[in-house]
Parts: structure tokens; sequence; C-alpha cells
């Protein structure tokens, strides 16, 4: 008789084991889409409308693709978008270079190897706003070392920030301070897991150095590569802190880049529907770039 | 000299080279730090001073500008420790989710946490500003808490997703047949043999919140300013710099999150690349 309510029962029963996972991954999975996906969608929303803060008089009408078009047509959006990819190539190549080199120098086995690898995991933990900080002083005519050093060798003293050819260079050096020892450590990781095997078999079949390199240990150290020059990218279009921290996008514009221009023109400006459209942009942009690295880094 | 002595002594070089380019600056800042104030704008530096702690009462005790740091530094620890308190269970049991059960999806909600850490922060920023302006939550502890979780989330998760991964199955099988629930599970035999990637994965949730700047910028005000964006003070608005309250202040800021970050040496690189790098 009581065939059927056992039946569904186990049916039930199969069907919320199916569903177990769901216990685990929603609470998490929930948290993340309504705080990070939802925003998101409203800025969508919003980057459709008229969003002016600070003067609420106007209202907030639909506008269609108007802050879209108008983000196309600004240069200022321009000139921050062409500076970001400037100064991501720049300090990209200088970090990986570098740290490629540094790699190289600490996977060789020397007294005091172990001490330099942690001493060199300092500048990547740093606050970013400390390094900011750090960096402004240093830069300062009349308190900094680094400025003292440079008008001796130059035999002038100037304010490396406020040259506006020179500010987008001072803010690379910054970043390259930063993040290479980042950079190098990834590398080194990569470097340190290698097999031995085919390095033998390039020795005995007497390989250069240069070949070796060229055709063994660069091959081997792609993925690592790649995770180095994902993170990189993306954060170094993205910079912010350093930029507020030591140029405030000055002087004049010459240090705006994406993010703080965008952070301008939602917060100093209060266009805030015009905002959310270049914050829209940016997202594809980044979407862009990430997937791609992303999908060669981590494919199964 | 022998050819390897040779390569040794190059070696060296390069090495003190580069500890001078990357460590020197940090040195710098703290040696600043206990500076008298007359020393600290002298070019060229004197290399001998009295020391004296005078910077770091001015700033945590006193006032610094119109500021009471003292406050902002108990508001970065508030704001580290309640995030880290939401991010580190709602990550762990969804990493532990990704990492145990397979279904349809599985890997499509993975990598939207992952794809969470390259999402520009001023894309939610904005649209998180006008949600919590209208609700009156601007310069209060939920919401800078509850944002600091969501941009952890994606850390914890992969970190600890990867953790899980190492351990066989076969171990929440067996403890499963003892009698345990999954959750049982889970919580009595998983999470204690993960226990020092959990560990790891906490400090590196604390450093995440402790150096994140534009949400902490956007989101607070004078009451509930993080140290970070407190201290963009001394650039923003000072007359004239104050060169040792701003280095005492880079100091209270970046040490504590060297030494944490020291603590978890080995698996920095890999929490930071959210697992990308193994060793």
């Amino acid at each position: 008789m009581d065939g059927p309510t056992t039946i569904f029962c186990g049916w039930a029963f199969m069907n919320l084991r199916r569903y177990e996972f769901l216990l685990y991954v929603g609470p998490g999975l929930a948290y993340f889409l309504s705080l990070g996906i939802f925003p998101l969608l409203f800025s969508i929303y919003i980057s459709f409308h008229l969003y002016q803060l600070n003067r609420p008089e106007l209202g907030n009408p639909f506008v269609g693709v108007a802050n879209y078009i108008n983000a196309i047509r600004d240069p200022l959006f321009h000139d921050a978008l062409f500076r970001s990819f400037l100064l991501t190539t720049e300090s990209v190549i200088l970090q990986m270079l570098l740290g490629l080199g540094l790699a190289l120098l600490l996977a060789t086995e020397f007294r005091g190897c172990g001490l330099t690898r942690s001493l060199l995991l300092m500048p990547m933990t740093l606050t970013p706003v400390v390094v900011g900080l750090l960096w402004r002083y240093q830069f300062q005519p009349g308190a900094g070392i680094l400025e003292w050093i440079a008008s001796m060798i130059t035999g002038k003293s100037f304010y490396v920030l406020g040259e506006p050819q020179l500010a987008l260079h001072a803010i690379v050096l910054t970043e390259v301070w930063h993040w290479t020892p980042f950079v190098m450590l990834i590398l080194l990781s990569g470097l340190l897991a290698m097999p031995v095997e085919p390095f033998e078999a390039a020795k005995i079949d007497g390989a250069s150095a240069i070949q070796t390199f060229r055709y063994i240990t660069f091959p081997l150290l792609k993925r690592s590569f790649l995770v180095a020059l994902l993170f990189r990218t993306t954060d170094s279009l993205l910079i912010f802190d350093k930029i507020l921290l030591l140029t405030e996008g000055g002087p004049g514009t010459a240090t705006q880049t994406l993010t703080y221009y965008n952070f301008l023109t939602a917060f100093s400006y209060w266009r805030v529907g015009y905002a959310a459209a270049i914050s829209i942009l940016t997202v594809i942009i980044l979407n862009i770039l990430s997937n791609l690295f992303i999908r060669l880094i981590w494919r199964k | 000299m022998s050819r390897k002595n040779l390569r040794l002594v190059l070696i060296y070089i390069l090495v003190a080279i580069t500890l001078i380019f990357f460590i020197f600056p940090i040195i710098w800042m703290v040696i600043t730090a206990f500076k008298p104030e007359a020393e600290t704008q002298r070019i060229p530096p004197a290399i001998i001073f009295s020391p004296t702690l005078n910077n770091f009462f001015r700033l945590l005790g006193a006032e610094v500008g119109s500021y009471h740091y003292g406050q902002f530094l108990f508001n970065s620890i508030v704001v580290a420790v309640f995030s880290t308190m939401i991010s580190i269970p709602l990550g762990t049991l969804a990493a532990y989710g990704l990492a145990r059960f397979s279904f349809r999806g599985n890997y499509s909600i993975a990598f939207s946490f992952l794809a969470g850490r390259f999402m520009p922060p001023i894309a939610t920023a904005i649209p998180l500003y006008l949600m919590f302006n209208t609700l009156g939550a601007i310069d209060k502890y939920h919401s800078i808490v509850t944002v600091h979780a969501l941009v952890e989330i994606p850390f914890v998760v992969w970190l600890m997703r990867g953790f899980f991964l190492e351990v066989p199955s076969d171990l929440d099988d067996s403890a499963m047949v003892d009698g345990c629930s999954r959750i049982g599970a889970l919580f009595r035999v998983i999470l204690p043999t993960v226990r020092p990637g959990l560990f790891a994965t906490i400090i590196f949730t604390v450093i995440v919140s402790w150096n994140e700047f534009l949400f902490a910028l956007i989101l607070t005000r004078v009451n509930t300013r993080t140290l970070p964006v407190a201290a963009t003070e001394f650039i923003v608005s000072f007359i004239g710099y104050d060169y040792g309250a701003m280095s005492a202040a880079g100091v209270v800021i970046g040490i504590p999150i060297i030494a944490f970050a020291l603590m978890v040496q080995k698996h920095l690189i890999k929490g930071m690349t959210l697992g990308a790098v193994r060793a």
C-alpha cells in the first residue's frame, strides 16, 4: 500500500542528494552574486540613464546610449585609456625582463639565497598606499634620497612628478619596484619546479646556454610567464592608488589613467551615469583580456 | 681567481644591487619614522641622530592634521577581522562543494569566482556607492565589511578549493562510513587536515582587506575610515609635508602586513595568484 509513497520519498531523496552541493556552494555563491553581479547589472542600467548627482533637479531620465557615445567622443577618456595602455606596456615589459633576470639569478645556489628570497617578498606585500607615500618622499626635492642622488648625477634638481613628460615614467618606476619581486617569485617557482632530465640531455648534446634557455627553459616556463602577465597586465591597467598618492593625475592631466579618470567623473564631477558607462567599457576590456589568459592558464 | 669564484663574486654583486634597490626605500621609511622632525628634510641626510618615538605618538595619540589615527587603526582591524569572519566560512563551504561534488556547472561557478578577482573595482564601486547611499550605509562598518568580504571570497574559494583537492576524497568517505554526516566529516576530519592551508588563507584575507583602497575610499568617511585611506591626507590636504608622521603612518600600515606575509611565506605567491602557482 505504501508503495507510491516510498517511491516518491526515494525520488525526492535522490533529487535532494543531487542538489546537496547547493548546501555548500549556495551561500557563498548567493553572496557573491548579490553583491558582485547584481550591482554590475544595476550599473548597466545606470549607464543608460542620466545620473548627475550634484544636480538632482534633472532627475534620472533614460538617455539611451548617449553616455557611451559621449565616452567614444571624449578626448579625456581616450587619453586616459591610451595612458593606461602605455603605462601597462612599459611597466609590464620592465617587470617581466627584470623579474626573469632576477629569477635566473636567484635560482642559482649561493649562501644566503633563502634570505634574499624572503627579503624580496617585502615590496610586493607592502600596502600600495604605503608604496605611494614612500616614493612620493623619495621623489621630493630636498627630502628624498633618490632625488638627491639623481640631482648629484645630473647636476640639477627637479621634481620628477611635476614634469608632464616624466611623471608617468616615475609611476612606472614605482610599479616596477613594487611588483618585480612578484614576477620574480612566480618565475622562480617555475624554474625550481623544472625537471632535470631535459637539461642533462641538452648538456650531453652540447647545447649552448642560450640554446638551452630558448628551447628548454623558456617553453617550460611558459605557464609561469602567462600567470605573471595575467596579474600584472590586468592590475596595471586598473592602477589607481599610486596615481592618487603620487600625482593626483597631474601635472594637468598627464597621469590620469583609466580608473583614475573614471573615479573623477563619478566622485568629483558626480556624472555617475557617464562614469558607469566608462566602467562598463572597462569591464568589457578587462573581461576579454582576463578570459584569454584564464583559458590558457587553467585549461584542463 | 678561478672562474667559479669569479662567477660567485658576480652573483653577490648583482644580489647586493638588487637588495639595495628593493629594500633600501623601506628601510629609509622606517628610519625616517624614528627621526626628530628637524632631521627628516635634511639633505644630505644625517647618519647619526637621536631616535625618537615622537612621530608615532603624534600620529596615534594626539592629532596630525584633523584626524585621530588611533581610531583609523582600530577601524582597519575591525574591518579586516569581520570581513574575514564572513568570507572564510562562506568561501570555505563553497570551496568544499566545488572540490567534492561533480555537478553540471561546477567549473562555470568556480571560474565565476575566479573572474571576480579580475573585475575592475570601480565598476562595482559606483553602483554600490549609490545603493549604500540610498540605504544610508555610507560610513558604516557593515557596508565596508560586506564589500571587503566580497573582495576576499575569490581568494578563499580558489585557495581552499586547491587545499581540499590535495586531500583524497577517500578520507571524507571513510569518515562518513564511520558515522559522520558530510558536514561532520568536513569539520571533524577534513578541516583539521588542511589546517595550515586554512590558516594561510585567513592571514591572506586579512592582508587583502588591510591593503584594499578604492572601496574604502568611497564607502567610508571620518568615522569608519581605514588607515590607507586616512594616510592619503598626508598628500592631499597638507600644507608643507610632515615626513616624520607620514613615515610613521607608513610603518604602522606596512610593517604588520610584512610580518603577516612572512608568516605565510610559503603560500604567499600561491595566494596572490589564487593558486595558479603551486609552489
